[in-house]
Formats: C-alpha cells, sequence, structure tokens
C-alpha cells in the first residue's frame, strides 16, 4: 500500500470547474436551504471505557448512559415523534399564496404544497381552501387543524376551525361559531382541540385583541360537536398552548392596548397563574418536554423570544428577531431540540431556528425574496414502529450466522431495573444489505420501552463479513444506578481489543466480563465470526485472531488467526494458529459431519469466507474432542452460498455466484495427513439441471454423481434432475 | 457581511481545487463533488455569521453534502468511476475500490492519504473520533489492500 497516495494524487490530473460564481448565485437566489448538520438530533453518549485486567490483558468494555438532560423515555403506542417539515406561509395579502413545506436537515429546497394561483408556483396544486391561518398539527403529525373563512364573500366573514389530513385530503368543518374562531391546538392525547373564539355580532377583520370582538378559549370534541367554554373574561384570551402532559393551558390576556400577560390555567380553566413578565407579550407555546413556556415579548422596539419557566421564574431573553412585525407564533420542534421562527435577513423574511437554550446563534435556513414568509406549523413525525419487547427479546439473542433474518446481537442486560447496553453487531446474510435507515432495528427493554437504536454508525466491523459495528443511539432513559444483574452470559466481540465470555452487568454502566477457560491464555484482540450454532449436539464455532504482536493490538498488524469449538460454555477443539492463510472477513458455515477421515473420530469441517466481491471458502477440520485443524481447503472461487450436503457419503459443496446462480458442484473428503482432497475431478462429466421454481436458469457441470434430489440452493429451493446427454 | 464573504472567498481559493478532488475520489462523480462544493461554499457564504473556522466548516459540510448525496442516489450504482481518461487508470482502480468501502472508511482514506489530515482533524470532518478514524484507516487500507490485490509491500 506504499503507493496509495500518489495513486490517489493521480485525480490531479482533472481540473475542477470554477464554482464560486454558482456558491454565490446559490446563496443570493433566496432558496438556500442548507443542511444543517447541526439538527441531526444526536443525544449525547457517554462512552465510559474502563480496562478490566485478567492477567496482563487488558480489556475494555464500552457501555453507554443517556445525557439526563437529553433523555426522553418514549412509550410504544404513545405519540413518540421526530422531527419532520416546517410549514410555512409564503405571500399573502393581495398577492398569491402558496403554504411551503421546508426539510430543515435536507439539501432539498422548500417545496409548494398548495397554492391559489396557478402558474406562479409551477406545478404546485390551486388549492386556496388550504391557504389558511394557525395552523396546529395533531400530537402525530398525521391531521392539522386551522381556521380559514369559510365564505370570503360574505360580510360577516366568519372564521371557523377546520381540520385536514396532512397531505390536504379529508377536509371537514370543526366549528360553527359564526363569528370568530382560531389559534386551535391539539391536546396531547389528540381528542380535543381548545382555541380562541368571538361569538359576538361585532365581528370584523382586524378587531381581534379590541374591546370591540374579546376573545374567550373553547374546547371542542376532534369529532366535532359542541364547544365548552374553558376560559372567559373582559379582555381577549388568546393563542392556547396545552402542556406536554394534558394538565394545563397555558395562554395570552391581551388587553385593548395590546399590553397583557402570559397565563396558565389548569385544564379545566381553573388556577390561574400569571406569569412574568407583563406587557406587550404574544404567542405562548409550552415546550415538548413541559419545563418551559416560550412566548414573544416587545420591548425596545421589537419582538423578542422569551422563555419562562412554567411557575413564572427563570424568564429569559432568547433572542431579537429584530422587527417590530409579528409574525406569529415561534415554534417548537417536536422534539423539543429547536425553536423556529421569522426574522428579516437582508430585507427578505426568512426562516431561523435556535436552540432553546440560546448558546449558539441562530441559524437561517431559508428565505423568500419578495414575499413575507412566516413559519405556520413544525410538523411532528411518528418515530419509526417500535417492535414489541418479545420482537427484540429475538432480535438481542446471540444466534448463529446465516438465515434469512437480521439478527442483533451483542451486549444487553436489563434487569433489575438495570440496563447496560454495549458494543452492538448486526447480522445479516450475505446478498443483502443493511438499509442505511435501518429501520426495525430497535432495542426496548422488559416494559416495552425504547431503550436504544442503532445509530446512523453503522459500519463493517471487526473485519467481519456481514456484521456491522454498530454504537447505539441511546434514546430512552437508562437508569443510572443499576443493581447488579443475574450471571447471564453474552457474547461480546470488540474491537480493538475483545473478549470471548460471559459479560454480567456489575450495576455500573459497563459490565464486568468473564473469559472463556481455553481461549484466556491469548490475547485476543478480534473477534472475527461471533459463537454460532451447528449440529445438534449445542455445539457452537467462534473465530478469533490473536496479537501478533504483544500490546499491538490488531490495528496495523494481522493477527494469528485460530477456530474454536465450543459446547457449553466450554471448549472443546481449538486451532492451531492459523498463519498460511490471510482470511480477512468472516462468514461461517459450520458443518457438523461425520468421521471423514476415519480415524474413528467425527470431524467439524468450518467453511469460512472473507466475504466482498472476491469471497473465497476455507474448510477447516476440528475434531470436537481436539486436536486442532486436521485439513484446510482453499478452493479460491467465489461464491456467495456453501450448502452443505448431509448425503452420506461425503460432504458436498455448491458454489453459487454474486447473483444466487450455481456455479459448479465440488465435493472434497478428507484424506487424513491434514489434506482435503477435490475429487471431482476423478469424475465424469455429466451434466445436471438446476431447476429454480420451474424455470431453468443454470446448469452445473458435475462429474459423475450417483444420486440426486431436492436440495435448497442459493436459498432457494432447488431440484437436481439428471439430464442425459442428447448425443 | 462583506467581510465573511471575503474569508468565505479566501477559503474558496486556497481550498476548493483540493477539496473538489477529494470529493472526486471520495464520490467517483464530478458532479456530485462539484454540487457539494459551491453548495458548501453558498451555506458558508448565507450563514452570514456564527462560522468560526470557513475552513473546517466547508470542508464538513461538503463531506456532508455529498454523503447525503450519495445515500439519496442509492449506492447501488455501479462503482464505475465517471472519471475521464486523463486519469490514471490505476487512480481509477482505486476509486472503484474506495466505492466499495464504508463511506467513513472511504473519507478516512482519503482526507488522510490524500489531503493530508491527521486523524484529529478527520474527526473533526466526518463527525466521529481519532480513535474510530484510526480504525476506519486501518480496516480501509485493509480492504483496499484486499481488493487491488497489491503485492507493492
Amino acid at each position: 500500500m506504499t503507493d496509495l497516495n500518489e495513486r490517489l494524487k493521480g485525480i490531479d490530473r482533472l481540473t475542477p470547474p470554477d464554482l464560486w460564481e454558482a456558491a454565490q448565485i446559490k446563496a443570493e437566489g433566496g432558496l438556500t436551504s442548507p443542511s444543517t448538520p447541526s439538527l441531526t438530533r444526536r443525544l449525547a453518549i457517554i462512552a465510559a471505557s474502563l480496562a478490566i485486567g485478567l492477567a496482563a490483558v487488558g480489556l475494555v468494555m464500552i457501555a453507554f448512559r443517556s445525557d439526563p438532560s437529553a433523555s426522553r423515555p418514549v412509550t410504544p403506542g404513545r405519540h413518540a415523534v421526530e422531527n419532520g417539515d416546517i410549514w410555512v406561509k409564503v405571500g399573502g395579502g393581495d398577492g398569491e399564496t402558496a403554504i411551503y413545506r421546508v426539510d430543515p436537515q435536507s439539501v432539498r429546497n422548500p417545496e409548494a404544497m398548495w397554492t391559489d394561483s396557478g402558474g406562479t408556483f409551477g406545478d404546485t396544486p390551486v388549492a386556496p381552501e388550504l391557504l389558511a391561518d394557525d395552523y396546529a398539527f395533531s400530537p402525530d403529525g398525521s391531521q392539522v387543524a386551522f381556521s380559514a373563512q369559510e365564505d370570503q364573500g360574505s360580510g360577516e366573514v366568519p372564521r371557523e376551525l377546520f381540520v385536514m389530513n396532512a397531505d390536504g385530503t379529508g377536509l371537514r368543518r370543526l366549528t360553527s361559531d359564526r363569528a370568530y374562531a382560531g389559534f386551535p391546538d391539539w391536546s396531547p392525547d389528540g381528542d380535543t382541540i381548545a382555541y380562541a373564539s368571538y361569538r359576538g355580532t361585532n365581528y370584523v377583520p382586524g378587531c381581534l385583541g379590541s374591546s370591540i370582538c374579546p376573545t374567550d378559549l373553547y374546547v371542542i370534541d376532534v369529532t366535532g360537536g359542541t364547544p365548552s367554554l374553558l376560559v372567559a373574561g373582559d379582555v381577549s384570551e388568546t393563542t392556547p398552548s396545552w402542556s406536554p402532559d394534558g394538565s394545563s393551558i397555558a395562554f395570552a390576556e391581551i388587553g385593548e392596548d395590546g399590553v397583557g400577560a402570559i397565563v396558565t390555567t389548569r385544564a379545566d380553566g381553573s388556577g390561574r397563574v400569571e406569569l412574568a413578565p407583563t406587557g406587550a407579550v404574544s404567542f405562548p407555546s409550552w415546550s415538548p418536554d413541559g419545563t418551559q413556556i416560550l412566548f414573544l415579548k416587545m420591548q425596545d422596539g421589537t419582538n423578542h423570544l422569551w422563555t419562562v419557566n412554567p411557575d413564572g421564574s427563570g424568564h429569559h431573553d432568547l433572542a431579537d428577531t429584530r422587527t417590530d412585525t409579528n409574525f406569529g407564533r415561534p415554534l417548537w420542534s417536536p422534539e423539543g431540540d429547536y425553536i423556529a421562527f421569522a426574522r428579516p435577513y437582508a430585507g427578505v423574511v426568512s426562516l431561523w431556528i435556535i436552540d432553546p437554550a440560546g448558546d449558539r446563534s441562530p441559524e437561517r435556513i431559508a428565505g423568500w425574496p419578495g414575499f413575507a414568509g412566516s413559519p405556520i406549523a413544525w410538523r411532528p413525525i411518528p418515530a419509526e414502529t417500535m417492535p414489541s419487547a418479545s420482537d427484540v427479546t429475538a432480535l438481542v439473542s446471540s444466534s448463529g450466522p446465516s438465515g434469512d433474518t437480521a439478527l442483533l446481537t451483542g451486549t444487553l442486560t436489563a434487569e433489575n431495573g438495570c440496563l447496560a447496553v454495549s458494543t452492538v453487531y448486526v447480522v445479516w446474510p450475505a446478498g443483502y444489505s443493511l438499509s442505511e435507515e435501518k429501520a426495525g432495528i430497535w432495542l426496548v427493554d422488559d416494559s416495552g420501552t425504547l431503550v436504544a437504536r442503532i445509530g446512523d454508525e453503522v459500519q463493517m466491523g471487526g473485519g467481519i463479513t456481514n456484521l456491522a459495528h454498530a454504537e447505539p443511539e441511546v434514546v430512552g432513559g437508562i437508569p443510572s444506578s443499576c443493581e447488579v444483574g443475574s450471571p447471564d452470559a453474552y457474547w461480546f466481540a470488540g474491537t480493538p481489543e475483545a473478549v470471548i465470555g460471559s459479560l454480567v452487568a456489575n450495576g455500573a454502566a459497563d459490565m464486568e466480563a468473564t473469559r472463556l477457560p481455553g481461549i484466556d491464555a491469548y490475547r485476543v484482540c478480534r473477534v472475527l465470526a461471533l459463537p454460532g450454532d451447528f449440529g445438534d449436539a449445542g455445539d457452537e464455532v467462534v473465530v478469533f485472531e490473536e496479537e501478533r504482536v504483544p500490546g499491538a493490538g490488531c490495528i496495523g498488524s494481522e493477527g494469528f488467526q485460530h477456530v474454536a469449538v465450543l459446547r457449553d460454555g466450554r471448549v472443546t477443539s481449538l486451532s492451531r494458529r492459523i498463519t498460511d492463510f490471510d482470511i480477512k472477513a468472516w462468514r461461517v458455515w459450520p458443518y457438523a459431519t461425520p468421521d471423514l477421515d476415519g480415524d474413528g473420530e467425527d470431524e467439524i469441517a468450518v467453511a469460512l469466507s472473507d466475504g466482498g466481491e472476491d469471497r473465497r471458502v476455507w474448510f477447516f477440520m476440528l475434531a470436537p474432542g481436539g486436536g486442532g485443524v486436521e485439513a484446510v481447503y482453499d478452493p479460491q472461487q467465489p461464491f456467495t452460498h456453501v450448502i452443505g450436503g448431509d448425503a452420506a457419503p461425503l460432504p458436498r459443496g455448491i458454489y453459487c455466484d454474486g447473483e444466487g446462480k450455481a456455479r459448479r458442484i465440488v465435493t472434497w473428503v478428507a484424506t487424513g495427513a491434514g489434506k482435503l482432497d477435490v475429487i471431482e475431478t476423478r469424475w465424469r462429466l455429466e451434466t445436471f439441471r438446476v431447476v429454480f421454481d420451474s424455470e431453468t436458469t443454470v446448469h452445473i457441470e458435475k462429474r459423475g454423481y450417483p444420486d440426486a434430489g431436492d436440495v435448497e440452493l442459493c436459498g432457494s429451493p432447488v431440484s437436481l434432475r439428471r439430464a442425459y446427454p442428447s448425443a | 457581511m462583506a467581510d465573511l464573504t471575503d474569508a468565505v472567498e479566501r477559503t474558496y481559493r486556497a481550498q476548493a481545487e483540493r477539496l473538489w478532488h477529494a470529493l472526486v475520489l471520495f464520490c467517483g462523480d464530478r458532479e456530485v463533488a462539484s454540487d457539494a462544493v459551491s453548495e458548501a461554499f453558498a451555506q458558508a457564504i448565507a450563514r452570514g455569521s456564527g462560522i468560526e473556522d470557513v475552513h473546517r466548516w466547508v470542508w464538513r459540510s461538503a463531506f456532508n453534502i455529498a454523503r447525503g448525496e450519495l445515500k439519496r442516489r442509492g449506492r447501488q450504482t455501479s462503482g464505475v468511476p465517471d472519471l475521464p481518461a486523463e486519469v490514471p487508470i490505476e487512480t481509477v482502480d482505486l476509486v472503484r475500490a474506495l466505492a466499495k468501502l464504508s463511506p467513513k472508511q472511504r473519507a478516512s482514506i482519503v482526507l488522510h492519504h490524500y489531503a493530508g489530515y491527521s486523524t484529529k482533524e478527520i474527526a473533526g470532518i466526518i463527525g466521529s473520533t481519532s480513535g474510530a478514524v484510526g480504525m476506519h484507516l486501518d480496516r480501509g487500507r485493509r480492504r483496499l489492500r484486499d481488493l487491488l490485490g497489491d503485492d507493492d509491500d
């Protein structure tokens, strides 16, 4: 690899285009929608490393504990949500209007969903009935409530509440207050909507906030029906916001002079508490974690974002919107990790986000030259469907390689309230790849609470083919004080240091390791294949790498490789150092075979491959009682599957290429003396047809074979039929 | 704003060529590389303020954008790099082999062996730790050796 640098430098022969002008145009063209890596939700993971020494061997245990401030217990079946799109209304007044959605995590441009003007917004559907105000998403993000004029031509111009599906279908009217209904907010259980309503006859557009048409707060069932009065007073009560536990409601009380207060009450309207500071305050919004109330406050001529604790303490000036225009309610992200708001930038009303602690400067997400755009709602999207606890138990169980289902293996204890998640491996069959989204791989504890999922850092790990190493992203609460768990054993394969043995939760975030007798004499630096079941006798095969240079680990040097057979937690057979084969990455196909070499003992053949497109296979023959590798065979053929035949007297294999087509049949036999002979060359040429589902896809050439039958080949049932030469 | 744009432009003049080459190695696709470079610099300009280290920010953003674009396009594509004849065949083979590495291994190899960044600097760019970058480099090199069948060591 000495010329790697030089080979890479060959790319310098290419002349890059001048992209500066393009960058400037993109930056100034308005519709910039930067990818915001900082938005990528990454909950802090504290990786605690603890060296556990046995003899002179250092073993590193890695455990994860969620950052308490970021801990967000998630219960399946409830509204576990993630941040979705931000909806923005562009235009308005007498001009053309459209509703855009902005994906704050994508480099995609904002997309117009509906408009009232065909042509201006390209192919955007013209749907003026969906262009409204005061959008509010249901807790699961599937529906949206809004306030709109049903009949713009009438003299009374009443505004009513409507509900539709988030894709614009299923529009239905919710209220018939015949004056004004606005600022809906869904209760956390999704059953009720609180809103502001004026029901008198003095309603004219613009009268809101004055004594002419003071609003009161009502609640109404999302299925409709008769609204119930929640709070009424002499001034306008408006812009209600539910606390996330549904017990309280925050709202603004605004007098005719625009001065008022942020107020909370219990969900039945009782227990009024006025929060400081008062003044020209508006648009309270309860944070998703319930710890803060966000609102706008006019001071020194501009609107500022403020937060205050629900008990009225700890008010905090978060950011200046730099405008006296009130663009409406600033939005919490559904996960509570960001706040979106509108602020002018170079004369353009732009969408900005800021972290709720205000530790960083606001980031500009997008802007619309020539339009007044403001965020109207941030859509929650349901978290990925979580499996039941029983599903996860199956996933977590350490299983052997192969099979058609991805298996999760690694270390997880969840007992006595003690949970420790450590390195997790995902095993999936050859020919498959794990989707980058890794949907459906979750860890859920016994109570069904989501505790971790595979993060987006899945990598090929440990040099193991089809074995991905992932650091779990801890998303749930892991108790910081753990009781000592029962001594259940979990196989663990780490890198660069590794242990083969049992792990027991020890009450802290790490786990105690006990290495397996028989292997503990080796400096194991890499586990190349996790223990995999085979045979009926409870045997398992594990492949590991021994440090070649003491203290160097496996990094930067090739280790010595070993194959071991285990039964009942004991090593029953262990190979000598395998030095003749440079086996990079591994998958194990173990075969329990009868006495192959006639020495009176059964042997075990293990096929190992290096995966990728250059798959090769080696067969190691081990006697269960010990004695190490008896024979090795390297057929030097690429393959994806090896089908072990149990049709005595001889084992046989079929190689399949990367497209699942059989290439050829090889049989082999042990001759003793540490060798395997391939016996196909001794047989006469005949032709068999391989039939996949009645469709002939490939011919297998094979030198004579006494019988044929139904086998599974390359993952598909196959009938082997003798096809006699026509001539 | 003018100062910041000046700073971004200075960074562009100093870094864009090397960044673009590194991205071509990373993606095997000149179009993706060009998009990522222009988008990263556009975002740096549009960001207005708050970027302390434009150089590092742009490298990180560009690799992020390129990775996102590859993900969006799907990595099932051939792995045959879009490279013209002036690129030496050994380099084309290497880019083809790089395409078979995980994104982090690939980025680590390119950023270290081409762009000359340290593992710590790479960790900042790809969002990892220097220890993990060391591992990506080790595994990436082993895999490349495997794929290319190197006989030079």
